[in-house]
């Protein structure tokens, strides 16, 4: 027996046996919750950090951006891993349809609110989400009023965007409205090449 | 209706005050300093003077829970870690620590847990008031 | 059913002339009064001058100044701080209560009547004069009010002011010594302590 097939028999034994939150296999989408509260306090200090790090807003709405890429490379190798169904999507449309549905709900364990595409530009598409519950908690100082704390899940969409081959610049905006003071525009505009790839695909068809 | 929500942090500071009647005398930000500074002050010396306990600490006294006058009456609630938070309503307004609890659980969430807050500082944060107001408007 | 506690009169010159307590377990004045005199009945101990006054004394409870004469008890540094204490709270609370009514008036303008602990509560009643009285008791006895007015207007001024012998010099405060004022004031307490009409 090699040492791999030793360790995976390891791993499939102790997840049967116990209900341990590390212990169990990543295989299956997992029910449990994380507590919001501690990941309020988490997150806030990551924010915190990264401001004693920073020059100004922009470049504290990078490093958080830098933060979230990290995490959006994993959490895209987890969903192929996880979502047997799911084969990886090339195409915008279905990239944008992959987080707007699965990315999120395996973060947030809900939908997006909205997709949409931008009026303006045919390469920039447009994730709403109403209420982000990671930053239900924060709430910028009025200096820091341009200051959309999104950039962390901007930086989460902007990795998934790129392991799908459809490289984006992907920017958050606050969008307050009405009974929603934390509404969060994502906004991804393709690179241009995604683009004309796209118009080849469509002309080939 | 509350007229008024004093929060005093642990060392008699004022860290939030908010006016949301208008039917109570403006504080300037100094009158309202020393409000705070004077509350907590009161609320120390009344806890050392009670007449009612028996023996050594019997029963510990935990200071000023409500003043009444004439006019208005004033709550206030201590949160373990030494915060106050102090109402002001019409006279015999019935009890209101659990609005005042449910305060306490705002500032938990969007003081506490926004990361633009420091500790013991005034509390500035827009979050913060709008779901305040939603709370006193309910109650 | 009241639980009186103890009251407290001030002068103009935040002094405490008068102190006198009723019920209460963890006296200040007992501890030091204590350990000469023991206990005559039940809670009630007897004043440090009892034997100036003979038997007449005994059922009275114990007061505070005493009178300078029958100072064989060292001061009582306890109680001194303690009315202290007490004075410091209701002036600073008259202040503040002041302030959030936006009144502008010297004195009591705010209307400031009491203040509650969970383990008893302070009653508050300041005359025209300055002449400002404490009275605590139990946490649901709510208004005070009509109590110490009776014990401004009737005792008060009846026997301490209207008092031939009451040395009157306003620059300086003097401790009620009167013993009649005493002996009425106690008669109305226990009155009142024991009426459980009164609310």
């Amino acid at each position: 027996m090699s040492q791999a097939e030793s360790l995976m028999r390891l791993d499939t034994r102790v997840s049967r046996r116990s209900n341990m939150l590390l212990e169990q296999g990543i295989g299956k989408p997992r029910r449990d919750k994380v507590c919001l509260g501690a990941f309020a306090f988490l997150f806030a200090e990551i924010i915190r950090y990264s401001q004693n790090r920073v020059l100004g807003i922009q470049d504290l709405e990078a490093k958080l951006g830098e933060i979230g890429r990290r995490v959006g490379v994993r959490v895209f190798e987890l969903l192929m891993w996880r979502e047997k169904t799911v084969h990886r999507e090339t195409r915008v449309l279905q990239t944008l349809v992959f987080i707007n549905t699965v990315v999120w709900r395996a973060l947030f364990d809900k939908q997006a609110d909205a997709l949409g595409r931008s009026t303006e530009n045919d390469d920039e598409y447009m994730i709403t989400d109403n209420e982000p519950s990671i930053l239900r908690y924060i709430s910028a100082p009025k200096e820091m009023s341009s200051f959309s704390p999104g950039a962390f899940l901007a930086g989460v969409v902007e990795a998934i965007a790129e392991c799908c081959e459809c490289p984006a610049r992907v920017t958050s905006h606050l969008v307050p409205a009405e009974d929603m003071p934390l509404k969060t525009v994502i906004l991804l505009k393709f690179d241009r090449e995604v683009m004309e790839r796209e118009k080849r695909l469509e002309a080939g068809k | 209706m509350i007229h008024a929500l004093f929060v005093i942090n642990r060392s008699g500071g004022l860290i939030y005050s908010k006016d949301f009647s208008g039917q109570v005398a403006q504080l300037s930000s100094n009158e309202a300093l020393i409000f705070a500074g004077t509350f907590h002050g009161i609320h120390a010396l009344a806890s050392r003077v009670s007449p009612a306990l028996k023996g050594r600490a019997a029963t510990r006294d935990r200071g000023v829970q409500y003043i009444d006058t004439k006019g208005l009456r004033l709550h206030c609630f201590q949160t373990p870690t030494g915060l106050k938070f102090i109402a002001v309503t019409d006279p015999l307004h019935a009890g209101l620590t659990d609005v005042l609890a449910k305060a306490y659980k705002l500032y938990c969430d969007y003081a506490l847990k926004n990361p633009f807050y420091s500790l013991e500082m005034p509390i500035r944060s827009d979050l913060f008031d709008t779901m305040l107001r939603q709370l006193v408007q309910a109650s | 059913m009241v639980v009186i506690y103890n009251i407290y009169i001030f002068d103009r010159h935040c002094e405490c002339v008068f102190y006198t307590e009723w019920n209460r377990h963890n006296s200040p004045l007992a501890a030091e009064a204590g350990a000469a005199h023991e206990p005559l009945r039940g809670n009630l101990v007897l004043t440090g001058d009892r034997d100036s006054r003979g038997s007449f004394d005994s059922q009275r409870p114990l007061v505070w100044p005493t009178k300078p004469g029958a100072q064989q008890v060292p001061r009582n540094v306890a109680m001194e701080e303690e009315a202290k204490l007490v004075y410091g709270i209701v002036f600073s609370t008259r202040n503040i209560i002041s302030k959030l009514a936006g009144s502008t008036q010297p004195g009591n303008g705010g209307g400031f009547l009491s203040l509650a602990t969970n383990t008893y509560r302070m009653h508050y009643y300041e005359a025209p004069t300055g002449v400002k009285f404490v009275l605590n008791t139990d946490v649901n006895t709510t208004s005070m009010q009509p109590v110490l007015e009776m014990i401004y207007r009737n005792i008060y001024v009846e026997y301490v002011v209207k008092n031939p012998l009451f040395h009157f010099d306003p620059k300086v405060s003097a401790p009620i010594e009167n013993d009649y004022f005493r002996a009425v004031l106690n008669n109305y307490i226990q009155e009142i302590s024991s009426s459980s009409t009164t609310t």
